[in-house]
């Protein structure tokens, strides 16, 4: 038997709905996936912002002063910065002058592979070096009575330290050997010696604050900047080379390294600390160290111990044996008028070298700060493109 | 011949194939409109996460960049904020010892005649606390000027009294920043019909996303102990959200409606 073909439409309809079906899926599934990529795109945008913002604050807290000042006015150098498994950073620092600098950041995400990567964006932030203005007007400043005796002596004459010609961009510049409130105060016994430009010169305005304000700084910054606080007493010596595997080991973890002032080749000789004594110390049997020096007591220095770059003490300053030795600036408040007595081999002599050193390799004395206002730039923002 | 089985449909084959082809027709079509529906509707939801993703990025970046101590806020209201808004940017390479006019190297775009400008000015380079920021308004630029290290630079003629008279090489140094800028209110405004987040510069009304809900944009002003304030001067974030709706009904018949949120802390 014959039987012809009987077909119905139920096929076609069905086939053809399956079509409509399946490009209604693919339109909803290429319309997800082009949201999803919006979204990944703006997650990317803010992290290569977020990027560049780390950037520019690694930027500013590892100033490199000494190679920035070295630029020329308008010199720029540039350096790329690895952040693994989320991008790069480059970084162009602009000197403007002295004391401005132009900090350019370009962040690009480099996570996600060849799909998600490359997303950038730069921002910029004018900056300014504040350095603490901490100029001790005399080789001793102090008040009250004050006498040398033995062989100690005072010198305001400008002095290089050894070995450091060629970290001394200032020029010399002689001071007075003793300023003090009173000059009638001051006495020599023997072959103590007191010189200078002049030796002894007296200022009746010398209050506390001669001791606690300095510039734009005050006693309260400085001490809180301190990086080795020390509570006082006796101390019977000092760890200036203190190294680990080549590296200067510093901080309150190492609060008897202050830094290796008689070795320019150590590992230590830039280490400059904030040392603050937060009573009365004795410092004795030797110990070399550099930076600046902060006293809330009162200070005795009973023999070979050398300091290089300022001492502040807001006591009385005594000294005796033999081998002390300051070169800087030392300036004693005295504020009860206890009678002070330099005795012994004890030298105190100017030295703007020291000073100058002790500010500058100092993060927390020279810091770089952005300008008070409107020193903040998004440079992708303004592109010309 | 043979003539074999010639028999036709029959009334109950057909009625049967008429039920069952118009259940599949309109089960097919059934799929079809809801699955039409469920598109429009995600359109809609896309388009509105667009809208309020691509607002928030422009106010993000116009906002993130204005100085609340320099009282770049000029107006705030929980709808709208006027700013000031930075437009070019460049640092001073030149400065005569007389005042006005000052050197200066851009970034990105040309400053242009008419910019409104803020300068930086140092004073006394070893203190802080005399820095301050100069306004001025440039009468004239020559864009032929050259800078340090040859760059290209434009002369900058600030003609108001006081500030030329403050543009010395003694007061604005070299490397000090200058910014032009231009007053902005961002905000809800309704276009055509349709709630828009939008720029005003003056009259003119710029539609930049939208369209949104009729609350569809709030400002939020919050100083930096967190407490909302009505103070410019103490704006330390602003939160913004923007909340987008459609014409578009969804399954519950409600218009399709989208809502984002962000935090812009101010740089400056």
């Amino acid at each position: 038997m014959e039987q012809k073909e009987q077909r119905g439409f139920a096929l076609p309809v069905a086939v053809f709905a399956l079509v409509i079906v399946g490009v209604i899926t693919t339109g909803g599934f290429f319309m997800a996936r082009q949201e999803g990529r919006i979204g990944v795109a703006s997650e990317y945008a803010g992290m290569a912002f977020y990027l560049s913002e780390r950037g520019l604050v690694d930027a500013m807290d590892n100033w490199n002063r000494d190679l920035y000042g070295a630029l020329p006015d308008w010199g720029d150098t540039t350096f790329t910065r690895d952040y693994t498994g989320l991008g790069q950073v480059t970084t162009r620092i602009t000197r403007m002058t002295d004391l401005l600098y132009f900090v350019d950041v370009d962040g690009t995400v480099t996570r996600g592979g060849a799909m998600r990567s490359g997303a950038s964006r730069r921002v910029g932030v004018t900056t300014r070096l504040v350095i603490a203005e901490i100029d001790p007007p005399a080789a001793l400043t102090t008040r009250g009575t004050t006498s040398l005796s033995g062989t100690a002596e005072v010198h305001g004459e400008d002095e290089i330290p050894g070995g450091w010609g060629g970290f001394c961009p200032d020029p010399l510049e002689d001071k007075p050997g003793i300023l003090t409130d009173n000059s009638s105060q001051v006495s020599t016994i023997g072959a103590a010696e007191i010189t200078g430009d002049p030796d002894v010169v007296e200022d009746t305005s010398i209050d506390d604050e001669t001791f606690t304000d300095f510039g734009e700084l005050d006693w309260d910054d400085l001490t809180e900047w301190a990086n080795i606080r020390l509570s006082g007493g006796t101390l019977t010596t000092l760890e200036p080379d203190s190294t680990f595997a080549g590296d200067c080991r510093t901080g309150q973890a190492f609060p008897l390294n202050w830094g290796n002032p008689e070795n320019p080749g150590a590992a230590c000789f830039d280490w400059f600390p904030i040392v603050h004594i937060t009573g009365s110390a004795n410092i004795q049997s030797g110990g070399v160290g550099q930076g600046l020096l902060l006293v809330d007591g009162d200070l005795e220095l009973r023999g070979d111990f050398v300091f290089y770059g300022i001492i502040i003490v807001q006591g009385s300053i005594a000294t005796q044996g033999q081998g002390n030795r300051v070169l800087g600036g030392v300036m004693a408040s005295n504020a009860d008028f206890e009678s002070q007595a330099f005795t012994g081999g004890s030298v105190v002599t100017n030295s703007t070298c020291a000073v100058t050193r002790a500010i500058r390799n100092n993060s927390g004395l020279t810091r770089v700060r952005p300008l008070v206002a409107r020193s903040w730039v998004d440079l992708s923002a303004i592109s010309e493109s | 011949m043979n003539t074999g089985d010639k028999r036709g449909f029959t009334l109950v084959e057909m009625m049967i194939v008429a039920v069952v082809g118009a259940m599949v027709v309109g089960a097919t079509y059934q799929i079809l409109l809801s699955s039409q529906r469920a598109m429009t509707v995600q359109t809609a939801q896309v388009q509105g996460q667009q809208a309020v993703r691509a607002g928030l990025d422009i106010l993000t970046s116009e906002l993130r960049e204005i100085s609340r101590s320099e009282g770049d806020i000029l107006n705030m209201a929980p709808n709208r904020v006027e700013v000031r808004a930075m437009r070019a940017f460049g640092s001073v390479c030149g400065v005569a010892a007389t005042g006005s006019p000052i050197l200066v190297q851009k970034v990105g775009r040309f400053f242009e005649d008419g910019d409104s400008i803020m300068v930086f000015a140092d004073n006394n380079p070893d203190l802080v606390s005399d820095d301050t920021i100069l306004p001025g308004l440039v009468s004239t630029i020559d864009k032929t000027q050259t800078c340090f290290g040859g760059e290209a630079a434009q002369l900058l003629t600030v003609p108001a009294l006081a500030v030329a008279a403050a543009l010395t090489d003694d007061t604005v140094r070299l490397g000090a920043p200058v910014r032009a800028f231009t007053r902005y209110t961002y905000g809800l405004y309704s276009v055509d019909g349709d709630d828009y987040l939008a720029r005003k510069s003056g009259v003119t009304i710029a539609p930049l996303v939208g369209p949104l809900a009729p609350n569809g944009v709030s400002f939020t002003y919050v100083d930096s102990l967190g407490s909302v304030t009505t103070n410019p001067r103490a704006v330390s974030r602003i939160e913004v959200t923007l909340r987008s709706e459609s014409s578009v009904l969804n399954q519950q018949g409600r218009p399709v409606a989208g809502s984002l949120s962000t935090a812009i802390y101010l740089r400056n």
